[in-house]
């Protein structure tokens, strides 16, 4: 039994799972689930992890220890990969493959592909006009809602080249919707900016990090928990920061 | 009708949403019907006469729908939980109190700064309740199961 590379591709597993977006006690009980089917002689079997850190560790009957963490820096939600990687754990913990075949599996998860740019963009689109009409927008103001939504695209894939955090890229995002509807609102396209930007704020909203937040409390992680809620917090505020700073100058 | 078109315009949007955080197949319906079904347990629910209390029953409704679907398909509960919550998200209440900030009427900007709190608690807290009923049957299931192995003997 080759331990190390067990290690290796666990803690792999447990990296993917974060780095897409699921929540942390999801990643602990795969990852004990898939040690655990795969070799009964294993003991002291430790997982640990929170949104930004996995770390596995295990005992071999031999008394040899091992360990491994892996940090987890960049993260987007990418909910087929994890559904991919979910029932990747789900056969292992069934069927006990080769660790090689498991490898592969993985590599290929992590090269399956987004939806192309151009079907992104056009979904972003189709967000903007639907909610602007939703939020009370006449159609004209939601065709300037969909246009926003597709430069919301655009400037997200142009902000992460200078690989800044969060709250920077939010709070420049929340200010590019605002600047760009006022700037419509001025030249008198657009009756209702306000409709515009809140429906564009739906792209921005961290509802995701409110989710699993929500999930990790109820599995015991309070840790995991108010580490999501708190940058769920702190997302919001940043949109509130970025659109609120746009309006107080431009109107 | 009107209700009828309003559900109908935060399915397509919850559509759009799930491209946005790419579900795949026939997933991105399931979320999708999961936003439109959260919507209309919001609107119905208005003669509780409070949005937290409506939040809150929107947000059990699309924690059961998605608990229980992500039984029957197998896959992980937050693919039709994100989206489903998607049309509860106090948007507008972010943007009154972000408006109401900076022309710094302090008083109501603080009231409604407590308002989007207390719909986002009240979201999460229908997650939470609803996801831990669901733990709990699973957690009771996975006991019966090994008491049963263990009585066969074959661990």
């Amino acid at each position: 039994m080759d331990y190390n590379a067990l290690l290796l591709t666990t803690t792999e597993i447990g990296f993917q799972l974060l780095k897409n977006g699921a929540e942390t006690y999801r990643v602990e009980e795969s990852l004990t689930y898939v040690l655990k089917a795969y070799n009964r002689e294993l003991t002291d079997i430790n997982i640990f992890a929170i949104p930004s850190c996995v770390i596995v560790s295990f005992t071999t009957t031999a008394g040899d220890s091992y360990t491994k963490q892996k940090r987890v820096l960049n993260r987007s939600q990418n909910i087929d990969r994890i559904i991919q990687i979910n029932s990747l754990c789900r056969y292992i913990s069934a069927h006990h493959p080769d660790i090689d075949y498991i490898n592969q599996n993985l590599r290929h998860i992590e090269n399956s592909k987004r939806y192309p740019y151009k079907m992104q963009l056009l979904a972003n689109c189709i967000v903007g006009f639907v909610f602007t009409v939703f939020y009370g927008g006449s159609l004209f103001d939601a065709v300037i809602g969909a246009v926003i939504g597709a430069l919301l695209q655009l400037n997200s894939s142009l902000l992460k080249r200078f690989r800044m955090n969060a709250f920077t890229t939010t709070v420049f995002n929340s200010a590019m919707i605002a600047a760009v509807a006022i700037l419509a609102h001025k030249l008198g396209f657009v009756t209702r900016y306000d409709s515009i930007i809140i429906a564009c704020y739906m792209l921005l909203f961290p509802g995701v990090a409110l989710t699993n937040a929500a999930r990790d409390f109820i599995a015991g992680d309070v840790l995991s928990g108010t580490i999501r809620f708190v940058e769920a917090l702190l997302v919001a505020t940043s949109i509130a920061l970025g659109s609120g700073i746009t309006l107080k100058l431009l109107l | 009708m009107d209700l009828f078109l309003d559900c109908l315009i935060t399915f397509t949007a919850c559509f759009a949403i799930s491209i946005h955080f790419n579900v795949k197949g026939k997933l991105i319906f399931f979320s999708a019907l999961g936003g439109a079904l959260s919507y209309y347990t919001y609107v119905i629910s208005s003669p509780a006469n409070s949005v937290i209390i409506q939040n809150f029953f929107a947000s059990i409704v699309a924690s059961i729908y998605s608990e229980s679907l992500a039984r029957m398909l197998k896959v992980p509960a937050p693919t039709f939980l994100i989206i489903s919550i998607i049309p509860l998200v106090p948007g507008s209440n972010l943007y009154r109190t972000m408006e109401l900030c900076i022309s710094s009427k302090l008083s109501k900007f603080a009231s409604s700064a407590v308002e989007t709190l207390g719909i986002a608690g009240a979201i999460a807290l229908g997650i939470l309740l609803v996801s831990s009923m669901f733990r709990f049957a699973y957690v009771i299931q996975k006991l019966n199961l090994h008491k049963k192995t263990n009585s066969e003997g074959n661990v």
